[in-house]
């Protein structure tokens, strides 16, 4: 059984090549879809491990891809896509995947970029952050890139919701540690973040640019989805919903 | 002695032709003659053994002769003789009574010389042609009449037509010894094909046409709208250029303003700068307003123009206020589809609804109208299909359709008249499987005879001279501003390798060919029917919207795919349609209207019961019954004859299966003048041509002085044809009385009696 030790210490091995590789590596081919994680300026980037935007970080990435291309019929890029938000090429890539953003601590280049990028017509997927204090340092980074946009919950009857699988309540997905202990009755959540949370900001004709999983962690989900002692039942909503976000944003 | 003997001349006889005119009732005596005939040989031959062979010979002979001159006789013999008669030939005057006669430049009105050579009493040129011909005159403008003289001349009617009136003045001197037409205009007709083929009947009967130009043939200062050019029918809100043509003379590089008006209100307005000669300009105007509208095109008035009237013209357009629906069927998940939707979003005119593959046998439907629409995924009916006004092809692999579905596509186009736009991507055209399907033959797009997977190529495309006025692809108002946005719009990806284009199809945007490889096509298309087809075979246009060189205002990506998809459901026929012979005609003149009337398969209706609903100026409904033009499959027209000048409102309607459906509004504009104002400088080239195809002679008002006299070389002009009768020619007489006095001496001189 791997370790969480032995992830961290892969994630970190792939982070610190992949802010430079993953570029490189964007063939001059022609997939559809890439599945594209953001690099931003962190308050805890350490750059001998890498910065906060790079948990698990690749493989959650490849194994969420293997899931999308047996699932549906995307022509997805099968390796992971890693961009700076201030990298020109940004906006090729539709779809944008952050996490861990309560460490988020943008560049005012690159509150630039991400709020051209989202007017647009970019939608960016936010994860894998918990607790009313990181809540409070991502909704500070977004107060900066939308001044006069609200952030508000999705409710369940929005397309997002149905773009492929039907999702009818909102599951809170654990970490990998904490997944292994939720069988046996262990909680869920991290800090105080008890209850998840999908909300959104809209832009002026009421589409959807920002998707904001609040309170859950479906990247551990999908890194961990090979490994038995993490839950099925957690795994298979994070792939389900992850596929939603990605159908929603290839057709609204 | 001769014309003794056989009573008329001798040339009567060298120059003239013999006809029987036996009446048809007499033939049925031929019986009686041929009875007549056997009796006569049975008697001979009963008498034969009594008397000898060359005695019967002879009396056989001479009493043949003698019942031939009888029998010639009674079949009423005619001499039919062309000979010139004494009486003198006749002259028709045709006199232009067009309103463009009332034009001075400084000095008299052209009507003027009428006034002055036609005059009764002192016109010279009349009298000099009554010395020698029987002259008739006739006023001819918008309708033809016979005149007494001159005084019955007004120079008020509206557009003429000299072929109408050629045809009325034939037919008035029908059987007249014609010695020629004389023409006097100022030649501002509408020249037809019709007109050439009734001068070529003139040519073929011998009739020749004399013209008298007045007026001047060119204007020292004149501005002139010479022509419009603008959609028929547009969806409310979209973007259209006309096209305005201006022709002057006087006013090189001086400006001016050019206003155009709908109702009042001014549309646009810009000021101008005139080169030399004929010149055109893109006009672009915006169409909030749904309806029929009457748009008037005005240009401000210089110091010293010869004419002002034509300084304005009117176009109609029609105005939809539908909003057209249209299918996007995508293969795949695609950013295209995406960003396609995001582009049109904001249309009110169009409503895109979306049926995207996502997996095996998985379809996500989005922009629906009820939860019933695409509920099956691809229609898989001709209802369901042909209620979209447009198919956008995105991705589809062929096996995605059934061979129904494809036949339905085809059908969509070619029957429903509905526009197919084909989008390039990894399952799209040969590399779908498309060119071994009834879908090769709909693309205007020669595909690869087999498909090459794999291959990719990032292109920039360049418009070709067809999409600088293409309204879908027009991406600035002007022309110049157009061209500068195509040439920096970043490049996209083919994945289907397309390098020609069908006969007959138009390339409207293609790459820049390379050293050793041809241009690739980036975008064509092709009427395929009643309806279109667009091929767009790049993958991924939404890069104009999310390229990092695109400024985030930029509204390039959204303006296209609105103007494209507008201009793809633009014009798609409804079930009953409706158009107009012309904008605007004259007090008087005729307006034919044409309907086009399908059934709700979108077959023609051969049976329809139809009629036109025309309001006129005052408010006033008149209903016309519509006729079947039997040469073409569901059409009917009408013929409008107006007089009140004003604005027409005309409609179709038609209860079909017990629903009543009607046509869009349509207008036109009736004036006194009609287009008389227009091109209305004395045109030498059409009389000259009119006088040149009947033989006659083009004359210069102030040249004619040898009209009489060329007039006077006419021959045929004076022919006469005439029959007399020769069975009482004296010489028939003698001969019968000398056949039978010979028979009888021959009988007493042998003892045959």
């Amino acid at each position: 059984m791997p370790t969480l030790a032995a992830a961290e210490s892969g994630q970190a091995g792939a982070t610190a090549e992949s802010s430079s590789r993953a570029l490189a590596d964007i063939p001059g081919n022609s997939h559809e879809f890439y599945f594209t994680r953001g690099i931003y300026s962190g308050e805890f980037d350490d750059y001998d491990e890498g910065g906060r935007w790079a948990i698990d970080y690749p493989k959650a990435d490849h194994q969420f891809l293997i899931a999308l291309k047996r699932l549906s019929i995307i022509d997805a890029y099968e390796s992971d896509n890693a961009i700076e938000l201030t990298d020109p090429r940004l906006r090729r890539f539709p779809l944008l995947y952050a996490v861990e953003v309560g460490s988020m601590s943008l560049t005012e280049k690159e509150v630039l970029a991400l709020r051209n990028y989202l007017l647009a017509g970019g939608f960016l997927v936010i994860d894998d952050f918990w607790g009313s204090w990181a809540w409070e340092q991502f909704a500070n980074q977004m107060q900066r890139v939308f001044p006069d946009r609200a952030i508000v919950e999705i409710p369940l009857d929005h397309p997002v919701f149905n773009a492929f699988y039907n999702i009818d309540r909102i599951i809170q997905v654990p970490n990998v540690r904490q997944g292994w202990g939720a069988p046996g009755g262990g909680p869920t959540h991290e800090y105080d973040g008890f209850v998840p949370h999908v909300r959104g900001i809209f832009d002026d004709d009421g589409r959807l640019m920002v998707l904001i999983n609040w309170n859950t962690d479906l990247g551990d989900a999908w890194e961990w989805a090979d490994d038995s002692a993490y839950p099925l039942k957690f795994s298979t909503y994070a792939f389900e919903i992850g596929i939603n976000f990605v159908i929603y944003a290839m057709t609204h | 002695m001769f014309e003794f003997l056989f009573k008329y001349p001798a040339d009567f006889f060298s120059n003239g032709r013999l006809i029987l005119a036996l009446p048809a009732w007499q033939l049925a005596l031929a019986p009686l003659a041929v009875l007549a005939l056997a009796l006569l040989l049975l008697g001979y031959a009963r008498i034969g053994r009594q008397i000898r062979g060359r005695q019967l010979l002879v009396t056989a002979v001479l009493r043949s002769l003698a019942i031939s001159l009888v029998l010639f006789s009674l079949s009423r013999p005619l001499l039919e003789v062309t000979a010139r008669v004494p009486q003198p030939g006749v002259i028709g005057v045709l006199l232009d009574n067009s309103i463009s006669m009332r034009l001075d430049h400084g000095d008299d009105p052209r009507s003027a010389y009428i006034e002055q050579q036609f005059d009764t009493e002192r016109g010279p040129l009349l009298r000099s042609l009554r010395e020698n011909f029987d002259t008739r005159l006739f006023s001819f403008g918008a309708s033809t009449r016979a005149i007494e003289d001159i005084t019955d001349l007004d120079f008020s009617d509206g557009d003429s037509d000299l072929q109408q009136a050629l045809q009325f003045v034939q037919a008035a001197l029908q059987g007249e010894p014609l010695a020629g037409l004389v023409v006097v205009s100022d030649g501002a007709v509408q020249s037809s094909a019709q007109l050439e083929a009734t001068l070529l009947a003139f040519k073929a009967a011998a009739i020749r046409v004399f013209g008298i130009g007045v007026g001047e043939t060119q204007y020292q200062r004149d501005i002139e709208i010479s022509r419009i050019e603008i959609p028929r029918q547009v969806l409310k809100g979209s973007r259209i250029n006309a096209r305005l043509s201006i022709r002057q003379q006087g006013y090189d590089g001086e400006t001016l303003d050019l206003q155009v008006v709908d109702d009042g209100r001014i549309l646009h307005r810009q000021r101008i700068r005139i080169a030399a000669g004929e010149q055109s300009f893109e006009i672009p105007l915006a169409t909030d307003d749904a309806g029929a509208r009457q748009l008037e095109f005005k240009l401000g008035a210089l110091p010293g123009e010869s004419i002002t009237a034509n300084n304005r013209r009117q176009a109609t357009l029609s105005v939809d206020p539908r909003k057209t629906r249209i299918l996007y069927f995508e293969g795949e998940p695609r950013f295209e589809f995406k960003f396609v939707r995001r582009a049109v979003a904001d249309d009110q005119q169009i409503a895109l609804a979306g049926l995207m593959r996502t997996a095996d046998a998985k379809f996500y439907r989005v922009g629906i109208e009820s939860e019933d629409e695409l509920r099956n995924g691809f229609p898989i009916t001709r209802d369901e299909l042909f209620s979209y006004d447009a198919l956008i092809l995105g991705s589809v692999e062929l096996a995605l359709l059934s061979r129904e579905q494809q036949d339905m596509i085809v059908e969509f186009v070619s029957r429903r008249g509905g526009g197919l736009l084909m989008l390039g991507g990894r399952h799209a055209f040969a590399e779908g499987g498309y060119h071994e399907s009834v879908l090769r033959d709909l693309s205007p797009a020669v595909m690869a005879p087999r498909a090459q997977p794999g291959f990719s190529r990032d292109i920039r495309l360049q418009p070709t001279a067809a999409a600088l006025v293409h309204p879908a692809l027009l991406l600035a108002p002007s022309s110049d501003k157009s061209i500068a946005r195509w040439l920096t719009l970043p490049p996209l990806t083919i994945v289907n390798p397309i390098q020609q284009i069908k006969p007959g199809a138009t390339l409207l945007l293609a790459s820049e060919a390379g050293d050793d490889e041809a241009a690739y096509v980036g975008m064509a298309f092709q009427r395929y029917g009643r309806g279109k087809v667009v091929a767009f075979p790049v993958q991924n246009s939404w890069l104009w919207q999310m390229h990092q060189d695109i400024e985030l205002e930029d509204q390039t990506h959204e303006l296209l795919w609105r103007q494209l998809l507008r201009w793809l459901a633009q014009g798609v026929p409804e079930r009953l349609d409706l158009t107009l012979s012309s904008h605007g005609i004259h007090s008087g003149g005729s307006m034919v209207l044409r309907s086009e009337i399908l059934q709700p398969d979108y077959s023609a209706d051969n049976t329809a019961q139809a009629r036109a609903v025309v309001t006129t100026p005052t408010g006033l409904e008149q209903v016309i019954d519509l006729a079947r033009d039997t040469s073409l499959q569901g059409v009917y027209t009408a013929e409008l004859t107006v007089t009140e000048p004003g604005n027409y409102q005309v409609r179709v309607e038609l209860d079909q299966q017990g629903a009543m459906i009607s046509s869009a509004e349509s207008q036109f504009r009736v004036t006194p003048e009609g287009n008389e104002y227009y091109r209305s400088e004395m045109n030498p080239a059409l009389l000259g041509q009119i006088a040149a195809l009947t033989g006659g002679e083009f004359l210069p008002a102030g040249k004619t002085g040898g009209l009489a006299q060329a007039l006077g070389q006419q021959r045929r002009g004076a022919r006469s044809l005439t029959r007399h009768e020769l069975w009482d020619m004296p010489v028939i007489f003698l001969l019968l009385i000398l056949f039978l006095c010979a028979e009888w001496g021959y009988r007493r001189w042998r003892n045959l009696i």
